[in-house]
């Protein structure tokens, strides 16, 4: 028997494991006899066949306040200026969800960049338990001037349960702050010149303060 | 807590930190490349940190560990400051430094010493692989470290096993003392070599070290 042989390219693995991830959540959804979860995507349904909607603005703010808990987002190629507070148990998707950050991540185009840049505060603000950031590339923030303590790639506060996987983060104060919460993961990412806020609480991949 | 399967470079206060009674921590298979230091320890419990390799710490400059006033620099890859309970470091593999991280591992007091309530109690220093830093490999800094607590229920104390720290700038390992604080510290099954003052160097006082000397 002649074994066949499929290879994907990086847009159609996305694809693929966005398609896969979202058919799981509907399936465990339906067994439980619940609403099916929405697959949230931006900038538009076309990003992944699995969409069921899309927000207006396009934005992955806008996205996480309409999503509720049990919710998918995911999140096309590009770069997104933004701060996004998470205040559900929800999972979001970027572009490289499910590729190991430190292998073969060296083109832009291919990533969802969420720049906080000009926000002043964390680019990804973890306000829930079980969140799942899985697959961007994070930065731009940093601490002059913010009016939140500690802004970093992506800062969890007293929650558990988060998972940050397959992750860039880079040139910001710090790429992950951890602040209480516990039994989180962060696995496979790449954390790189997280230098920005100079002097003041700056300079780290991760900092844990104080978590049980 | 776990952190595991990452890659950090060019963070310049280090690539992890851990602080202010954070528990649980699982620190495994990452690696460091140009970092300040590796991983920063203050006031911890119960954290692994084993089978990280790491290099070239202190290359592209350094950020304090802690802001300040007065802003506090590590002096190590790996930094042990004071209140840490039940905190293993294992199978790391650590290579070359430059000023102000001087040492491979440091029980330091840079960050303050470490009496009682914030002393070091039981912490495992085992099977690391350490080369080439411009200080020492493996240094207990004075008064800082204390394997025999008093008033507790916990098991063993503190030790140094199995490690092999070749052609660092000072000492292989250093255990320092004027006082009894880092005395009865066992060190067992060391390989040192190649490093420039001596491989072994104690200068605690008390009894129950076990198999050092300075060669």
């Amino acid at each position: 028997m002649r074994r066949l042989r499929i290879r994907l390219n990086d847009q159609k693995r996305f694809v693929c494991s966005a398609a896969m991830a979202a058919v799981f959540v509907l399936l465990a959804g339906g067994a439980n006899g619940l609403a099916a979860p929405t697959v949230w995507c931006v900038p538009s349904l076309s990003v992944n066949p699995s969409c069921t909607m899309a927000p207006t603005p396009h934005t992955i703010s806008k996205a996480v306040s309409l999503a509720s808990s049990g919710d998918t987002i995911i999140v096309g190629p590009g770069t997104y200026n933004e701060s996004v507070t998470i205040n559900a148990a929800i999972t979001l998707l970027g572009a490289q969800a499910g590729n190991d950050a430190r292998v073969n991540r060296h083109d832009p185009a291919k990533e969802s960049t969420v720049d906080a840049t000009g926000k002043g505060s964390s680019a990804f603000y973890v306000h829930e338990e079980s969140v799942v950031i899985d697959g961007f590339t994070v930065e731009g923030a940093h601490s002059y001037g913010s009016p939140t303590p500690y802004p970093a790639g992506i800062y969890v506060g007293s929650y558990k349960y988060v998972q940050v996987l397959n992750n860039i983060l880079q040139n910001s104060s710090t790429g992950v702050y951890q602040y209480g919460g516990g039994q989180d993961v962060i696995e496979h990412n790449l954390f790189r010149n997280n230098n920005e806020g100079g002097e003041v609480d700056s300079g780290y991949g991760i900092f844990l303060n104080g978590v049980p | 807590m776990v952190i595991t399967e990452n890659e950090f470079t060019g963070n310049k206060a280090a690539a992890v930190g851990s602080m202010n009674e954070t528990q649980d921590a699982s620190i495994t298979n990452n690696t460091s490349e140009n970092d300040g230091s590796f991983v920063i320890f203050i006031n911890t419990y119960w954290t692994h940190f084993s089978h990280n390799h790491g290099k070239n710490f202190g290359h592209t400059g350094v950020l304090p560990a802690l802001p300040g006033p007065p802003p506090i620099y590590a002096d190590a890859a790996v930094v042990i400051g004071p209140g840490n309970l039940f905190l293993v470091i294992s199978d790391n593999d650590l290579e070359k430094g430059e000023a102000p991280i001087s040492n491979g591992i440091a029980f330091t007091t840079v960050f303050g010493t470490s009496t009682a309530p914030n002393a070091n109690w039981y912490l495992n220093v085992i099977n690391n692989k350490i080369e080439r830093f411009p200080g020492n490999g493996i240094v207990a800094e004075e008064e800082l470290v204390s394997s025999t607590p008093t008033g507790t229920l916990y098991g063993p104390g503190s030790f140094i096993v199995g490690n092999k720290v070749s052609d660092n700038g000072l000492d292989g390992i250093f255990i320092q003392g004027a006082s009894t604080y880092n005395s009865s510290i066992p060190l067992d099954d060391n390989e040192a070599e190649g490093n420039h003052a001596f491989d072994c160097h104690d200068t605690s006082t008390g009894t129950g070290t076990l198999g050092t000397g300075n060669t």
